[in-house]
């Protein structure tokens, strides 16, 4: 039901002429529906399904006159043909029955004194009658957002969409799923509608949830009260010998990796125990669905640092001043989460997304929460505590505590037409640079979530188990590429490179620039001679950029690429003590992408002839990209805490247009 | 390239070392520090890998007296998790000093360092075991060969032997590295040699030298080597990894 704001069908009507005013009313139509100084029209049905003979009260109450106390009047057209049963009433409501199976656009027209006017209308659908004791059960097989006559004839072989009920519409600081209450204003259940049993007499309706697992998951309510749930996955429903009877499906999760989100609805009709009839329906739960950076960004979140050395004003700054229109930037408070800035690490956002009705999708936008412990006073509070509200929730797969579940360890390719929804990939591995063992990754819990997706899996492992936090956005980021070659992909890869970072240098020096500076003014500052005559130093880059190297060849394999996909940035990496690395200068690849800029860190290279050498090699890189770049200070914000921009933000975007359902994978 | 100059915190904790308990922090394992960095882990990147010599051979002996009190911890930590963070705390300390002691090359590193390589924490022995490959010291290779063969010992130490070969870079270390390519070896020694050898005749590194012409021997000879590896798909990349780099 709802109140149409589109405009339908309606020439033939506009065009017919009406009589002189009776009394102060005006029967002349003038301009156009919902027009200027028009009225507002509303048509809400008392049933959008049913058996004929159905009857129905078509009610136009809610309408709005342009002027308050302006009188309106009601013209009905119950089956959409263009001929009003019903003109100029001033009764808002009409009764009306329908003897014939069919669909139905049953329409209002309401007028003002002033003859403008404006229309609603509604879909109706009325399916033949069913025989005596036959079961009969529909869901929104046909993926348009409503339960019609249409639905019955795909339900053998199509999934109806529905998601996890992980927001929190109530505010109560819960998940919905978790408060054991169907609230009025939960719009995050899913109709099943059991169709009126004729002759039922003595027989019964049963209806059963099934495999055993989605029973365990689900929930079937009936007029506010629990029919079925773990405790029971059958139930007889009561009613339905008199009217359809509409159960509502809520779901406490989505996918996971032990339940494929799969849902059968039987409902049955039986005497004495004996099954006379029965009919089932099929519903499959929507993945949790990540974007990728080429996905128009909503909402940037980071934390505000204001004071101190390691404040980050620089990056807010940049935000605050150069993000694109249409992006929200929501600012979290340093006090309230015990300064940790690592936004981009306790949460990954994503959507679940089902048909809306009116030929899009509805989201629900869907965190990951990853396995973060900071005692409960760091981010890993914020999704659960300060997030979470009316169309957004979270799932929280848990396990075992690693850096490598953090989300920077945790991106997403963009489309391609091997992967429509993009893959996800995570860092992890066996070896630290040098040969000796590291063995650190993703949990198993968080890695099966995201397969349990199946839409953007299986994910795919890349080396990071040499890096000291050990995420993927120290060595890489996905960009957009504004110009794409004819038949290319429209995103390129900004990965990590020390045999750039070292090629400028070396080039320096071979120009007599050997005594240029590397982080002019920072508390440790070295020469290019200094930096390129350290052994080790140079050693550990050298193998940081073979492996590097294989985690592109993996890429290229996995993903299709070519190695013109790549677009290298000057990073040098350095030895932390213990036989892992980090970024040696800000790691500009672990930039923020927000539209057609980068917001990406300085790398503070030397600088000759007023130009930062390693600034230009980055500009140099990924120009023809055409992306605008904004360097950022974050070296004391950021770096010198082992992050960068992109570990200090997070991201909403939009969801995929596609929808999932249409998708095979 | 050039040292931080040492914090004067650090001094004041050898000096206090003669007492009973330290009373300075040192930053690396503050809480209040570290769970600011991104990994949450204590830091062994600054000032405990540039602990002086004396403090470092005291932190080896008893790095619980050098560890902060419970007050240092944020409210709200739980005592589970705080006993976790004391846990990596006293790993940072020990791998700092090691560090420290391998890297000014200590006289007292090497037996030291060796006697760490049986350390009960995983971590702590590997790294011994690496940072032994640091010394300028004639007995390095042979102990690190011994390492690398000795089946007895953990995968992390004798992995972390074939590393420390890398740090070398010598003829000798090469040729005590090669048969660890054999197949008769676990693939983790294997990939483990095949990453120290890229570590050893490392282009840069023998460029940062200057003396190309006997990096340029070395990797001639270690490529020949890893050519003939074969083995699984974990093998296969590394070697394919190694290949490319040494081509």
């Amino acid at each position: 039901m709802r109140s149409s704001p589109r405009p339908l069908r309606l020439a033939p009507i506009v065009l017919l002429p009406l009589s002189a005013a009776v009394g102060c009313f005006d029967f002349t139509l003038v301009g156009e529906p919902g027009g200027e100084g028009a009225p507002t029209a509303s048509l809400v049905l008392s049933a959008t399904a049913g058996q004929a003979p159905l009857e129905l009260v078509l009610d136009a109450s809610a309408s709005l006159p342009f002027k308050e106390g302006d009188a309106l009047q009601f013209d009905f057209d119950f089956d959409g043909d263009g001929t009003f049963e019903i003109e100029r009433s001033d009764d808002a409501i009409a009764d009306h029955s329908y003897s014939s199976a069919g669909s139905f656009a049953p329409l209002v027209r309401v007028r003002g004194s002033d003859g403008r006017y404006d229309v609603a209308d509604a879909a109706l659908e009325v399916s033949a009658q069913n025989p005596p004791r036959t079961a009969d059960v529909d869901v929104d097989s046909d993926h348009d957002g409503r339960i019609t006559g249409a639905d019955e004839a795909v339900e053998d072989e199509s999934e109806a969409a529905f998601f996890g009920n992980v927001d929190d519409d109530n505010g109560d600081g819960e998940r919905d799923r978790d408060d054991n209450v169907l609230d009025d204003d939960d719009d995050d259940t899913f109709p099943i509608v059991v169709r009126q049993v004729r002759e039922l007499g003595a027989s019964q309706v049963f209806v059963q949830v099934s495999p055993a697992i989605a029973a365990t998951r689900t929930r079937l309510w009936l007029d506010g009260a629990i029919l079925t749930d773990a405790s029971s996955d059958r139930a007889q429903v009561q009613g339905a010998g008199a009217a359809d009877v509409e159960l509502r499906l809520e779901s406490l999760t989505g996918r996971t990796s032990d339940w494929d989100g799969r849902v059968e609805i039987t409902v049955t009709v039986e005497d004495g125990g004996d099954v006379v009839s029965s009919d089932t329906v099929h519903l499959r739960a929507a993945p949790v669905l990540f974007p990728d950076n080429l996905q128009a960004p909503r909402q940037l979140f980071v934390m505000d640092i204001p004071d101190g050395e390691d404040s980050n004003q620089a990056l807010v700054g940049a935000f605050r001043d150069s993000l694109p229109e249409g992006v929200d930037l929501y600012e979290l408070n340093a006090d309230d989460y015990f300064y940790d800035r690592w936004v981009q690490d306790s949460w990954e956002v994503g959507t679940q997304l089902v048909p809306d009705g009116d030929g899009g999708q509805r989201e629900m936008i869907t965190a990951m929460q990853t396995e973060r412990s900071y005692g409960g006073q760091g981010l890993d509070a914020f999704v659960p505590g300060e997030w979470i509200s009316q169309g957004r929730g979270f799932y929280y797969p848990g396990g075992d505590e690693t850096a490598h579940n953090y989300g920077g360890n945790l991106e997403t390719s963009p489309p391609t037409a091997s992967d429509p929804f993009g893959r996800m990939l995570f860092g992890g591995g066996t070896q630290a640079l040098s040969g000796a063992r590291n063995v650190d990754s993703m949990n198993e819990n968080q890695v099966s979530f995201l397969n349990a997706q199946e839409l953007q899996g299986p994910a795919i492992e890349l080396s990071s188990e040499w890096l000291e936090v050990g995420h993927i956005d120290e060595i890489l980021q996905f960009i957009p590429d504004l110009s794409p070659d004819e038949g290319g992909h429209a995103f390129k890869i900004a990965i990590a490179s020390p045999r750039l970072a070292r090629d400028v240098l070396v080039g320096l020096r071979e120009n007599g620039q050997g005594g240029a500076t590397v982080f002019a003014g920072r508390r440790r500052s070295f020469s290019v001679d200094e930096v390129l005559d350290d052994e080790e130093f140079n050693a550990l880059n050298e193998l940081a950029q073979a492996r590097i190297e294989g985690v592109q060849v993996k890429l290229k394999a996995t993903l299709h690429l070519s190695d013109d996909d790549f677009r290298p940035v000057p990073v040098f990496f350095e030895d932390q003590g213990d036989g892992l690395v980090a970024a040696f200068n800000p790691g500009v690849q672990n930039l923020v992408t927000m539209g057609t800029r980068l917001f990406a860190p300085d790398p503070e290279g030397p600088v000759v002839n007023g130009e930062d050498a390693w600034q230009a090699a980055t500009l140099a890189s990924l120009a023809d990209t055409d992306l605008d770049v904004v360097f950022v200070d974050v070296f004391q914000s950021y770096h010198e805490l082992l992050g960068e921009a992109h570990c200090g933000t997070n991201v909403e975007r939009a969801p995929y247009a596609t929808a999932w359902w249409t998708v095979e994978k | 390239m050039k040292k931080l100059p040492l914090l004067l915190a650090v001094l004041v904790a050898a000096a206090a070392h003669a007492g009973p308990t330290p009373t300075v922090k040192l930053k690396g394992i503050d809480p209040a520090v570290y769970l600011q960095k991104r990994n949450h882990r204590p830091d062994v990147s600054g000032e405990l890998r540039r602990l002086p010599a004396g403090v470092a051979v005291a932190v080896l002996d008893d790095p619980m007296a050098f560890v902060v009190d419970d007050s240092a911890y944020p409210a709200g930590i739980k005592a589970d998790e705080r006993q976790k963070l004391r846990t990596v705390e006293v790993r940072a300390l020990l791998q700092g000093a090691l560090t420290s002691l391998a890297q000014r090359h200590d006289l007292r590193a090497f037996d030291l360092l060796r006697r760490h390589v049986a350390h009960d924490d995983d971590a702590v022995a590997a790294l011994a075991a690496e940072r032994l490959g640091e010394l300028d010291d004639h007995r390095v290779v042979e102990a690190l060969a011994g390492l690398v063969k000795d089946q007895t010992l953990r995968l992390e130490v004798r992995a972390a032997a074939c590393a420390g070969l890398g740090h070398v870079r010598s003829q000798e270390a090469l040729e005590a590295l090669l048969p660890a390519l054999s197949s008769s070896n676990k693939d983790e020694i294997r990939t483990a040699a095949l990453r120290a050898l890229g570590s050893l005749t490392s282009r840069w590194a023998w460029e940062a030298r200057d003396d190309v012409a006997t990096g340029d021997h070395l990797r001639a000879a270690a490529l020949r080597a890893v050519q003939a590896v074969e083995g699984d798909a974990d093998v296969v990349a590394v070697r394919d990894e190694m290949l490319a780099l040494l081509r």
